[in-house]
């Protein structure tokens, strides 16, 4: 083998190369395959899930399976999916390249935050041994103190879990702090290493709480000790405190990355320097800071004070700010630029329409009373859909097919991935649109059977949620098969700027870099 | 099921309005949905605009502008975005204060939450309705004061037509009041997921003119009659004579231990503090947590004394406690 065509992916061969691997990208690509196999579990449930709502009362399953079926969807979707995400992956695989390293500053604890993903994985599909659980995602006392099944086994799993975060996020933070290239401030950093680098302190400053409340729950229900449920001496609104102080700010470790793969993409398929780039990358530490100070509005109607109340709402509104100026630089580095419709682009697009529609409602539940009449509602449901699927995730699968000519040598057929990309765009529509409305009409979230008048709304979302699953597999499909057939990559094929596409090879060498890298290219500049 | 929710069009955002507020609310919806369809507009507009424009093409190969800031531009789409935010807040803030804060005259009603039922004690009228699609009726024009208590897990009480909703906790009170303006049959949805039949978790809240309400009143008391169901007032005394009456009974003297609804009552601190509240509602409503004959019941003993009285945590259903304190309130005299 010549020296030229060596990379990371043949420079060691056999099993053990790969799951002892210490090298960012492989640990990178094993977690956006685990994380791709849990997205596909999870997207089965959801289909199962809309199947049975496409009639009211029992079309496929029984009510306890269906409750069983979306707290399996909505934990491993949050847990499995979308919290470790872009980070764990595309995080993982380019942070060091973009700031010209070799590896993250500490290899062996990447490798264990992946086991420790791994084995937090395991224990929540080993909870189904003692009986799936009907929780809900959320595990909200007295309920989950009383619930059967494997409660304790899932929420030890997520404990767990939480550690991969930790550790993952503890070494991006000192990563970036440490290795950055010679002659690379903090101000030339790739607003995706921004977007990355303010997640990962979510992830550790956050996470830690998730942790000591799991592990209450957990003493609460082996051993009765009375913290939660009322009737033996506890608070379950606490409980919601302590729930939400973490997972609010895990929204924001969901979607800032999302956003830093977008800044990264509207720059290049533009071929226009970033507009804004240190408002977009103070936008997202603001945001990252905010959002541990708005947890409140889960909770508006959970009998906390009008006084908490009022304080929440107006804080809330504050995360909006940092978001609409985000979305107002990507426009204005479209303007005048030489905009590449390709299908990263696609995806993007995808995001801006989706999440801007998430952003929006997102303002309208901040709302006091308006967030009164819409909670737990499918208006709820649509949002976080519309912020999550539609922002977070249609980032995700941009920035893989943005990278994945660096991952993989290979180039995915166009169409194919355009036509993905769209279905996913109007499924996505079909399925959670309607929701808004049938939510703000009042049906409830969590329902197994429902009012007959809901019928239409219900028929609509299902129909669309099969286009939805049928874009995302034939975006996976995609990418699969150029494996087999795509077209060998150039190294540089979007004219990028930054380092992972300037100074590696088509597929990055075993330690990034076949010579020095150097800051030869300006910043976002084409 | 045969539970309608009325909307006027299967295509509009909300359900009819059934009250004043819900009509107000209205306006501040559309107001949320037309300037958020706007700001919709603002981005997806220019985003088409630039796609179609600055498409790559033979004659835009190159970006023909690397601009990248322009502060006068970067102030605006911060400030304005911060007025709209604003006015959002205080509007919304405006009206959640006019659904919190009590109203008068009004009916009070006391609300038990329950895997998988609601069930409603008409403290006035003495008796109670409850059940798997129970139908809860109120006279029209007056405000209706729902005091909220869950016998098992969180439950959340749901008037889409109303436009409000309050989480109904274990061992907790939540305060919810509304004023029906209109008549008719409107939904009660559980929402907060409560587990296997979460979602028939219905009632059926009937408005009616004050004198159909009332006939309404005396059909249920004569049907309650006819199945032997007795009134609460009943229900509580019999519980006071099963449980509590060996100690507390009424009329002989048991030295310290307080006869309970008795002016020997008023000798406790704590009871007669909430006695006084309760004469002046709004301090009552305000403070729904506060030293109660049920918080008694539960838990005789405080951090400062230690009672004689067992804890009667496991023995009582929400809805008996609220009987034995509805006889206890009805029969004040020694």
């Amino acid at each position: 083998m010549n020296s030229s065509s060596e990379n990371y992916l043949n420079c060691k061969t056999g099993i053990k190369s790969w799951i002892f691997s210490l090298d960012h990208k492989r640990i990178g690509l094993m977690y956006l395959i685990t994380i791709l196999i849990f997205f596909v579990i999870s997207g089965v449930f959801a289909l199962l899930i809309r199947t049975e709502l496409f009639t009211p009362g029992f079309t496929i399953i029984n009510a306890k399976h269906y409750n069983q079926l979306f707290t399996l969807h909505g934990a491993i979707m949050v847990f499995l999916v979308i919290i470790p995400g872009i980070p764990s992956s595309l995080g993982n695989f380019f942070l060091p390249i973009m700031i010209g390293a070799t590896d993250v500053a500490f290899p062996l604890l990447n490798l264990l935050s992946y086991y420790i993903y791994l084995f937090g994985s395991f224990l929540a599909l080993f909870s189904l041994y003692f009986g799936a659980i009907d929780t809900g995602w959320t595990f909200y006392m007295p309920y989950s103190g009383t619930s059967d099944g494997g409660v304790v086994i899932m929420v030890l799993a997520a404990f767990v879990l939480g550690f991969s975060s930790i550790l993952t996020g503890l070494n991006f933070i000192v990563t970036t702090q440490t290795l950055r290239i010679n002659g690379m401030g903090w101000f030339q950093m790739p607003l995706f290493v921004w977007g990355i680098y303010a997640t990962s302190f979510i992830q550790i400053m956050a996470t830690p709480v998730l942790a000591v409340t799991l592990i209450l729950l957990i003493l609460e229900r082996t051993l009765k000790i009375g913290i939660f449920d009322p009737s033996l001496g506890g608070d379950p609104v606490l409980f919601q405190h302590f729930f939400w102080f973490y997972s609010h700010p895990a929204v924001y470790i969901m979607i800032l990355p999302g956003m830093a793969i977008v800044s990264e993409i509207i720059s290049v398929f533009s071929q226009k320097r970033i507009f804004g780039y240190k408002a977009i990358a103070l936008s997202s530490i603001s945001l990252a800071l905010f959002s541990f100070f708005v947890w409140g509005h889960h909770m508006f109607v959970s009998g906390q004070s009008e006084l908490v109340n009022m304080l929440f709402s107006a804080l809330t509104f504050m995360v909006a700010i940092p978001s609409g100026v985000k979305m107002f630089n990507w426009l204005a580095t479209m303007y005048r630029g030489s905009i590449h419709l390709k299908t990263p682009m696609l995806w993007v697009l995808g995001f801006f329409f989706l999440f801007s529609i998430g952003g929006i409602t997102g303002v309208i539940l901040g709302v006091l009373s308006a967030n009164v009449h819409l909670h737990d509602t499918y208006f709820v449901v649509a949002h976080f859909h519309y912020v999550m699927v539609g922002g977070t995730f249609m980032a995700f699968m941009g920035g893989i097919y943005y990278w994945w000519p660096k991952i993989t040598g290979k180039m995915y057929n166009e169409r194919m991935g355009a036509l993905s990309a769209i279905t996913v765009i109007i499924g996505f529509n079909l399925t959670f649109f309607v929701q808004f409305i049938m939510g703000a009409q009042g049906m409830p979230r969590r329902y197994y059977n429902y009012l007959d008048q809901f019928t239409i709304y219900h028929q609509i979302s299902t129909i669309g949620s099969y286009i939805l699953g049928l874009g995302f597999l034939s975006a996976l499909l995609t990418l699969l098969l150029s494996l087999k057939t795509g077209k060998p990559a150039s190294a540089n094929p979007w004219n990028a700027s930054s380092l992972e596409w300037t100074d590696t090879e088509i597929i990055p060498a075993e330690l990034n870099f076949r010579k020095p890298p150097k800051l030869s290219r300006g910043l976002y500049e084409y | 099921m045969n539970i309608k929710l009325p909307i006027a069009s299967q295509w509009r955002w909300m359900p009819i309005p059934a009250s004043e507020y819900a009509e107000e609310f209205n306006c501040l919806f559309s107001f949320l949905i037309w300037t958020g369809f706007g700001l919709f507009l603002i981005v997806i507009v220019p985003l088409i605009i630039f796609l179609v424009k600055y498409r790559f093409r033979s004659n835009n190969l190159k970006a023909s502008s690397q601009k990248d800031h322009n502060f006068s531009l970067e102030l605006i789409w911060t400030i304005l975005p911060i007025i709209y935010l604003s006015v959002c807040f205080v509007w919304g803030f405006n009206q959640y204060i006019n659904i919190v804060s009590p109203k008068y005259p009004s009916i009070k009603m006391n609300v038990i939450g329950q895997k998988w039922h609601w069930s409603v004690q008409y403290l006035n009228q003495d008796m109670a309705v409850s059940g798997r699609d129970v139908v809860i009726g109120v006279p029209v024009n007056i405000n209706i004061q729902l005091r909220l208590i869950s016998q098992d897990v969180i439950h959340s009480f749901f008037l889409p037509n109303f436009r409000i909703k309050q989480d109904v906790l274990p061992g907790r009170y939540t305060i919810l009041s509304f004023t029906p303006n209109k008549i008719g049959e409107f939904p009660v949805f559980c929402a907060e997921y409560c587990g296997v039949l979460h979602s028939n978790m219905l009632a059926k809240l009937k408005v009616m003119p004050y004198g159909e309400y009332a006939n309404w009143v005396a059909n249920i008391k004569y049907q309650n009659v006819k199945s032997g169901q007795v009134s609460i007032t009943e229900q509580g005394k019999k519980l006071y004579f099963r449980y509590c009456a060996s100690c507390h009974a009424r009329g002989s003297g048991y030295g310290t231990i307080p006869y309970m609804p008795t002016s020997e009552l008023r000798k406790r601190t704590d009871l007669n503090q909430y006695l006084l509240k309760l004469k002046d509602d709004i301090k009552y409503l305000n403070n729904p947590n506060s030293s109660t004959i049920r918080n008694y019941i539960l838990s005789p003993g405080n951090k400062e004394k230690i009672s004689k009285m067992p804890s009667f945590q496991q023995k009582f259903t929400e809805f008996e406690i609220h009987a034995i304190v509805k006889y206890l309130h009805t029969n004040a005299k020694p």
